[in-house]
């Protein structure tokens, strides 16, 4: 490649981005490349991103460049090299970097000269299965490769110069860094200063920022570095706030005998982060988080950042759905992303890239080991590259790290570790708070240096779950340290385009492939669009669990951007929004917030619905507040309205009244405090005569307008009834008084139904009689140990939502079940009976006769079985539902009766079902005659 | 010529099949062609002795899956596109003489039962985008055949009326967060003037401002986006309150009033039509009187504004008094 000549402009900068020589493979020297063939490759960029996805391990960078002028002194910087960078210009070795996401300079003085110049750089991307893997700094590179052992996806390594390269003049006194602590009271410019020079130097710093100039005199001895503080004061200059994101400047150069040696232009803003109790306060203001957390990875340049105009598109379009936080997730982003943050008003959380999979063996204190002392420059090295940024408010400097062998958080080692790292972060930046290792749950006890505690709550749109992770919000309610969900969220699958030349990341093959095995019976489309309905639904519900405990700072929802083979993003891969996702996540991020704490989203027509009412206030108190709940938006229509209030709304705090009507819940408040989540009455209601969905609305009216508005889809149900007989089989008093729940009689005749966990060697037997009569048996919920004993051969599977993937379930076209509708992902319909496990084959087929709740999971490891099916078994049918009714039922859940009701029915009245004969007339058209057919079975 | 154009001034699509100037137009009855095939020498469109619902292709389509391109070529103001979709023809019986009276509530929830089954087949489909099941009957709204029979269309795109309803459901949805239609039910059931008939999950009732003298809207009471969507229970009352309205239609003059049944129900293009869309079923007879029809002129073809002679609180008191057997 020829030399091009490099321009260097007028603050002696000269880039040398662009195109450079690329030669894949190890050389045993520079002058060995000679030898070969180069291929073209941009820079910056991954070469991942350029069509080399397979490639790890050793790769050559070369390019020439042509200068005329090259007095002063001169240094040449890698914006950053993943993973271990060896340069060398005109063949002197300038040094090396191992920190893949960090800056890294070296003089270039010496080596670079007149006429031609050659750089060339060595870099090493180790792979997964290399010890030099586990000794770096990474976040999701080479992650969970054991559970996506098809490469390549995210958690590949990646390799290259991915930022971009300089060149640049200065005089013999460079600035190292510049640090603006950014505080209004005591404003302070901390500046480091390093001397190239041969002898001892002279120099005048001089600092201007908010209309203020500190000049001091430097003395500097060859190659030594000098830190000096220019205070500044306090300061009235406009701080820097989320809705006002004013960014000021800092001016500063350093001269040498009359001229200016270097200087530097550093933005900052004015305020302040610090904590107060178990809350962190945000220019003195309480804080509450409302993030979403952000991977860095593009469908076009893989794991870096995208253009400025991307990365302005991205953040606003978070800041539209409410979030007022990025959490940005192991990887140091390019400082373009935190620029836009600053000028955008979008707060940062930012995590350091020490993450699993890491050496454990080889954790320690700084210098121990070569992966702690990487660590600790990982930690220092970030801090110090972003600590500028005004919207930066915590630092992660681990992440979930000893999740694969958490016994030894409790070690020496881990523990000198940790404390290593928080010290390094709170050298680099004592202005923030400190998050130690990014946690799966809060544990006090082992957080042993950092200001801050996490949870990691990953679940699904489960009853059970929710009052799981409502219960773990009371038990840590009263740490005196702030705590933040860090990570939540559920799945939703992107609709991805068609592509004649799919990327590896596309999933379409796989959706489309594995619903037409599933018998989804839609389009894939549909069901696309209906997991977004199902991912809104759960994210905004677990969302209000932390919203409504007030001792919770605020929550972090993964994620912003689906990445390849993680479907929780609220934007998918190409950042097209999944738009019920994003709406609810919306509702969920208002600044006031009212909620209800519904125990389920099934109730019953006609019955009482009755909730506790929490409102969330994240802004200033609000005085004379109205919260009115109702059904639907409208007024009733006249003559509707019961005039008549029926019993109160439960407990009512101070300086509260309220109404309640069959129609209508009102609260009234007298104040809502600042800053505060609380509960503040009781709504009671009676459910809509008519099944279906039915909005429950909620409105929080204050100032004399609407202020907030919440709502929940209320699946609607019919009022259970079976009023038939029924024999039980199994001792199961729960089983007899859910039934009796829904008016069925057990008994001595009627279709048998195999009471929940009761089939056995001894109620087998009996079943398998029934149904050579030709009778309905109905298995309820059994555990996978019971599947020998089914009267055929099934295989049971657990439903795991192993490594956060939710398991998706959908009703078929049968409509065996009145009570769920017909070909519908579901919701929340099901959420308080959820299946444990469900049926994944029949009789040596993947579905019984007449699938009706189906189960699927996409990744990883796919599954499909059925939920709710029956199957013809000798001359009866067997029904089985692997939903657990029973004790749900007996006391009284919606969606458990209903379901009771709906399979006793089933199983006391054969279906009519649609039977076809197809044929072809003469010409070829399509004919076909339909008549009713009845089920099998008495 | 089998093409779709689009009207640059409208922006709706018609369909042009020019072939079926060609089809069969009131036959006697002994050459009907929907009756079944009794003799394999006289093979009729349905090629059994007998059977109690058939659907077939339509041997003269507007709309077929495999289309022959456009005659001509669209441009400038003016779209062309094959003419894509689907048209079949739903036989209700082998007899040649019933209706859906005399068929009675159990066979008209098989027809029930079809058209769900069409509607999920043929919304699967890529290119169809809206499946419009109908009846037309009487000549009086342009049968040609007597024969008891009604039709599904698979359009390649929501056809004008139905776009129309859901985009001012649409609209309402976005303004007051509720399905349109939910809230006409809850009305009429309140106010009950113009209620002609209801059952546990289905209501008749004259529309608030009904185009035509004797309209009636059968509406789901629950939130049903499809035929689909419907239960069992739901599917028996349809269909039992289906009967019940041609009853009382046809005992309002005394002679079987010829009417247009349309199905309106969720689009079946990727489109989030769940919360928008709520099934319907229209009848739009076409008598003002006994011996009177409602003629669409001037300003109901001129300027599509619909002028209607009898209140409707009036219309559907008389159709509740209809006697019905």
């Amino acid at each position: 490649m020829k030399a091009g000549v490099l321009r260097v402009d007028e603050h002696g900068v000269a880039s040398l981005d662009g195109r450079w020589e690329f030669f894949a493979g190890d050389s045993s020297s520079l002058a060995g490349l000679d030898a070969r063939n180069p291929e073209p490759i941009d820079v910056p960029g991954l070469w991942e991103a350029q069509g080399r996805l397979e490639l790890d391990g050793v790769a050559w960078y070369r390019r020439r460049f042509s200068m005329e002028d090259v007095s002063g002194w001169w240094s040449l910087t890698f914006g950053g090299v993943m993973d271990i960078a060896d340069v060398w210009l005109n063949g002197v070795f300038l040094g090396s970097n191992d920190n893949p996401f960090m800056p890294f300079s070296f003089d270039a003085t010496t080596a670079l000269q007149r006429g031609e110049n050659v750089v060339a750089v060595r870099v090493f991307d180790p792979p997964v299965d290399h010890p030099e893997h586990l000794r770096l700094a990474h976040g999701k590179q080479g992650w969970a490769n054991h559970m996506f052992p098809s490469r390549p996806s995210l958690y590949m390594t990646y390799g290259g110069i991915w930022q971009s390269v300089t060149l640049r003049r200065h005089g013999a006194v460079v600035l190292a860094s510049v640090f603006v602590n950014g505080d209004p009271e005591d404003l302070r410019i901390e500046v480091a200063l390093e001397s190239r020079g041969e002898y001892p130097l002279e120099a005048r710093l001089g600092v201007r920022a908010i209309g203020r100039v500190v000049d001091q005199d430097v003395q500097l001895e060859p190659d030594v570095s000098v830190r000096t503080v220019a205070r500044l004061g306090r300061s009235d200059a406009a701080r820097w706030h989320p809705g006002d994101p004013v960014l000021h400047t800092a001016l500063v150069d350093v001269v040498v005998d009359g001229a200016v040696s270097d200087r530097a232009v550093v933005r900052f803003g004015l305020r302040t982060v610090r904590i107060e109790g178990n809350r962190l306060l945000v220019n003195d203001e309480p804080y509450r988080m409302k993030s979403v957390l952000v991977q860095g990875f593009r469908a076009d340049e893989l794991y870096a950042e995208g253009k400025r105009a991307e990365i302005q598109e991205e953040v606003r379009a978070a800041k539209a759905m409410g979030f007022n936080t990025l959490r940005l997730h192991i990887k140091a982003f390019d400082p373009r992303y935190l620029d836009v943050c600053d000028e955008l008003g979008m707060l940062l959380h930012c995590d350091a890239p020490v993450a699993e999979p890491i050496a454990h063996d080889e954790l320690g204190a700084d210098g121990e080991s070569v992966t702690a002392t990487r660590a600790v420059a990982a930690v220092r090295r970030q801090i110090e590259r972003d600590r500028n940024h005004p919207s930066v408010i915590l630092w992660s400097v681990m992440n979930e790290l000893c999740l694969e062998r958490p016994e030894l958080r409790d070690s020496v080692r881990y523990q000198r570790f940790a404390r290593a790292l928080v010290a390094a972060a709170r050298q680099a930046d004592p202005t923030r708070p400190i998050i130690e290792n990014d946690w799966v749950e809060p544990d006090p006890e082992r957080v042993v240096a950092g200001d801050v505690l996490t949870a990691h709550w990953y679940g699904r749109l489960h009853a059970e779950y929710l009052d799981k992770v409502e219960q773990a919000c009371e038990r840590w309610s009263g740490e005196q340290r702030p705590l933040f969900v860090t990570e939540f969220g559920d799945w939703g699958l992107p609709d991805m385009p068609r592509l004649p030349d799919p990327p590896f990341w596309d999933a379409r093959g796989i959706y489309s492939a594995a619903l037409a095995e599933t018998l989804w019976p839609g389009r894939v489309s549909r069901f696309l669009t209906e997991t977004h309905r199902y991912q809104g639904l759960s994210d905004r519900l677990q969302a209000e669990v932390f919203r409504r405990c007030d001792d919770i700072g605020g929550y972090c929802l993964t994620e912003l951007t689906d990445v390849p083979y993680e479907y929780n993003g609220l934007l998918d891969l190409h950042r097209r929004p999944k738009p019920i996702a994003v709406a609810e996540m919306t509702r969920a991020n208002q600044v006031v917030l009212p909620m209800l704490r519904l125990d389920t989203l099934v109730v019953v027509a006609g019955e009482l619905v009755e909730a506790p009412l929490h409102v969330a206030n994240d802004g200033p108190a609000l005085d004379n507040v109205e919260i009115h709940a109702r059904f639907g938006d409208l007024e009733p229509p006249p003559g509707l309205e019961d005039p008549v209030a029926p019993a109160g709304s439960g407990p009512e705090p101070e300086g509260m009244g309220g109404r309640s009507s069959e129609w209508s819940s009102t609260v009234r408040l007298a104040r809502l405090q600042a800053a505060r989540a609380a509960r503040v009455g009781t709504v009671v209601l009676v459910a809509p005569d008519v099944p279906g969905s039915h909005d429950l609305v909620l409105r929080l009216y204050a100032g004399g307008g609407v202020l907030a508005e919440n709502r929940y889809t209320l699946h609607v149900v019919a009022p259970p009834a079976a009023p038939v007989p029924v024999q039980v089989l199994g001792d199961a008093a729960v089983d007899r008084q859910a039934l009796e729940r829904v008016l069925a009689s057990p008994g001595e005749s009627g279709p048998a139904i195999v009471a929940e966990g009761c089939l056995h060697e001894r109620t087998a037997k009996d079943v398998a009689v029934r149904l050579d009569r030709g009778e309905v048996v109905v298995v309820l919920a059994q555990s996978i140990d019971a599947a020998e004993h089914y009267p055929v051969p099934v295989t049971l599977q657990a439903v795991s939502t192993e490594w956060g993937s939710s398991v998706f379930r959908f009703t078929t076209d049968h409509g065996a079940l009145p009570s769920m509708p017909r070909r519908n992902l579901l919701v929340a319909e099901d959420s308080t009976v959820q299946a444990h496990s469900v049926v994944t084959s029949v009789d040596a087929t993947a579905f019984p006769d007449t699938p009706v709740v189906i189960a699927y999971k996409p990744v990883p490891r796919a599954m499909t079985g059925t939920v709710v099916g029956s199957h013809r078994v000798g001359g009866g049918r067997l029904i089985f539902c692997q939903y657990r009714l029973c004790e749900r039922a007996a006391v009284g859940d919606g969606a458990a009766r209903a379901l009771l009701a709906d399979l006793v029915r089933w199983a006391a009245e054969p279906r009519r079902l649609l039977h076809v004969d197809r044929a072809r007339l003469p010409d070829g058209r399509r004919v076909a005659r339909y008549s009713h057919a009845t089920e099998v079975g008495r | 010529m089998t093409e779709r154009r689009r009207d640059a001034l409208t922006g709706e699509w018609r369909t042009f099949a020019t072939h079926r100037q060609d089809r069969t137009f009131l036959p006697p009855a002994e050459h009907c062609p929907l009756c079944p095939t009794v003799e394999s020498s006289s093979p009729t469109e349905v090629p059994w002795p007998s059977f109690e619902m058939a659907v077939f292709d339509n041997r003269f389509p507007p709309l077929v899956a495999d289309p022959p391109p456009p005659e001509v070529a669209g441009s400038g103001a003016y779209r062309v596109e094959p003419a894509a979709g689907a048209t079949e023809v739903v036989v209700y019986a082998d007899d040649h003489r019933a209706t859906l009276v005399s068929l009675g509530p159990e066979r008209v929830r098989l027809l029930v039962d079809v058209w769900a089954e069409r509607y999920a087949h043929l919304g699967d489909r890529d290119d169809i985008a809206y499946v419009f099941a109908f009846e037309n009957r009487g000549e009086a709204v342009g049968v040609t055949l007597h024969h008891p029979h009604g039709q599904i269309y698979g359009y390649p795109e929501v056809p004008p009326l139905p776009a129309r309803e859901l985009d001012v459901a649409r609209r309402h949805l976005d303004q007051n967060g509720t399905c349109l239609q939910c809230d006409v039910v809850a009305q009429e059931r309140s106010e009950g003037s113009r209620l002609v008939a209801e059952n546990g999950a289905f209501v008749a009732f004259v529309p608030f401002a009904a185009r035509f003298p004797y309209e009636v809207h059968v509406v789901v009471r629950r939130h049903a986006p499809s035929v689909l969507d419907l239960s069992d229970p739901d599917r028996d009352a349809l269909a039992s309150l289906l009967v019940e309205v041609v009853e009382r239609y046809d005992a309002l003059f005394g002679f079987p009033l010829p009417y247009v049944m349309s199905v309106h129900q969720a689009p079946t293009d990727d489109g989030d039509w769940q919360p928008v869309s709520h099934l319907h079923i229209e009848f739009t007879p076409v008598h003002r009187a006994a011996n009177r029809l409602k003629y669409l002129a001037g300003s109901e073809l001129g300027a599509g504004a619909f002028l209607n002679d009898v209140a409707p609180e009036q219309a559907a008191a008389t159709l509740r008094s209809a006697r019905v057997d």
